[in-house]
């Protein structure tokens, strides 16, 4: 029991951490969204944003430690959910904050924008032989489930309290058994067409798709060893997942968030050379990713109709932000909404 | 096969000029200056249109300028290729005056933006030593 609140508090732990170090994962030329000149960073006006910034971070992170002490003493999982969700609101509300304060120091946007004639390839990055691994997996444990079909008992559990208890249940037939690895499909699917996206439709630095590319194909991985394995494990009556193996998991995805951010960080700071604006920030021109400061609303979300990318890269964080001005935008969200509400609804089933 | 284009067009959207005249312009000075050659494929509307973060139909328009001038040829899906143009023998009469007048005007705007005008003389200068003769 309590090694299970152990391993779930060191994902609220990493994410307060994560938060804490945000204003850093942005380019030289930017400052919580707002173009400023490169050694902006360092002046005391900076270090001021950046420290309201970290202290409110803090509170939150605070805030959101009691509430999951509070779960743990009352038994009460439920407040779980509040607690993980506290510190990324909280930050955003400081990024906000952080981005209005920040614009008093922008530096006149440059309308100057530029780009090389150079070809991009038009493959996906990553090779489609590395992209039908995840899906082979998913049939794999689809046809070994199919295989030992009369071993899976008529009820079985599919989820279990803190107490280690059961309290879900399925049932033994094609929707109850296949709907794991049904959804997994689908969202193995959905990173394929993000990831094609990506290389198609976005406007950031080469490093920077290429670590978006890669980061998806392993997480479909993980995600579809997991749902193979769960799929299997469960109707075949092989018990509850374990703190041990819930462990594994969490430390699996630390290892490559945390990759994440190291390898993003670099293709923030050291971006390759010489490839022009679209693929290089050029500080002298201003805004460095060929976007205004006026079309990023607190900071956060990007919205220009005129410009003809669906994704742009991120000006705080890590990856890419849609350009909801884009109407494919819209199609988009509506697709990772749908993807959900079919889970939840095929369950029910 | 051709080559990988090595080139990089810059725009400035605070400028009075269209858009897509800047990039017909920028691309056009590539081809004239042989920086651009025949066979080369310059990349699809769709890429230009993302990088220069403006709408597709300002590079179609551009591209589509270029194609009328006889410098690229559309394909469908594979983008604009650079063919080879003939010069034309015999500009139209009204060709040196227009260039002329173009001339007049950009210099005049550059004078008052405070560039010297030894400055604007030499960079002429050096432009026109390095046109091509034929």
């Amino acid at each position: 029991m309590l090694v299970m609140w152990i391993v779930t508090a060191l994902p609220l732990a990493f994410l307060c951490v994560l938060l804490f170090i945000l204003p850093g994962l942005s380019r030289r030329s930017q400052f919580f969204a707002v173009t400023v000149p490169p050694d902006f960073r360092e002046t005391a006006e900076a270090l001021r944003v950046i420290r309201k910034y970290r202290i409110q971070v803090a509170a939150h992170s605070a805030l959101a430690t009691a509430g999951f002490l509070l779960a743990v003493a009352w038994r009460a999982p439920a407040w779980l959910v509040l607690a993980f969700l506290w510190p990324p609101a909280g930050a955003l509300l400081a990024v906000v904050l952080a981005h209005r304060q920040a614009l008093r120091y922008a530096v006149p946007a440059s309308g100057v924008h530029e780009a090389s004639l150079q070809r991009r390839p038009a493959s996906v990055p990553g090779s489609p032989y590395l992209w039908a691994g995840p899906f082979g997996i998913l049939g794999v444990a689809g046809a070994w489930i199919g295989a030992h079909w009369n071993e899976i008992p008529a009820r079985f559990p599919i989820h279990w309290g803190f107490d280690n208890q059961p309290n879900g249940w399925a049932t033994r037939s094609v929707a109850g058994v296949y709907t794991p690895l049904a959804i997994e499909a689908a969202v193995c699917l959905m990173m394929l067409f993000l990831n094609w996206q990506i290389a198609r439709n976005s406007r950031g630095s080469t490093e920077m798709r290429k670590l978006m590319g890669r980061t998806l194909l392993v997480l479909a991985y993980l995600m579809a060893a997991l749902f193979a394995w769960l799929s299997v494990a469960l109707p075949l009556g092989h018990g509850a997942p374990g703190p041990i193996n819930t462990g594994i998991i969490v430390a699996a995805l630390a290892i490559i968030i945390g990759a994440v951010v190291v390898y993003g960080f670099r293709a923030k700071v050291d971006p390759e050379p010489g490839t022009g604006q679209a693929t290089a920030p050029q500080p002298v021109l201003g805004a460095g990713d060929n976007t205004a400061d006026r079309n990023w609303i607190g900071g956060l979300f990007y919205f220009n109709p005129d410009d003809s990318a669906l994704f742009v890269e991120k000006r705080i964080g890590i990856g890419f932000e849609l350009n909801f001005g884009n109407p494919g935008a819209w199609v988009f969200l509506g697709f990772l909404v749908l993807i959900p509400v079919a889970a939840v609804v095929l369950t029910k089933l | 096969m051709a080559q990988p284009v090595q080139a990089v067009i810059r725009i400035d959207t605070d400028s009075v000029t269209p858009a897509y005249r800047q990039i017909a312009d920028s691309i056009r000075t590539l081809l004239v200056n042989g920086v651009l050659h025949p066979g080369d494929l310059l990349p699809p509307v769709r890429q230009l249109a993302i990088d220069l973060a403006v709408h597709f139909n300002t590079v179609a328009e551009a591209y589509r300028r270029l194609a009328e001038e006889g410098w690229l040829d559309l394909k469908r899906r594979r983008g604009a290729q650079v063919i080879a143009r003939a010069t034309p023998l015999t500009a139209p009469p009204e060709s040196e005056l227009k260039f002329l007048q173009r001339l007049r005007e950009l210099v005049a705007a550059t004078r008052a933006e405070g560039l010297p005008l030894e400055t604007i003389a030499s960079s002429l200068h050096s432009i026109a030593e390095g046109l091509p003769c034929s």
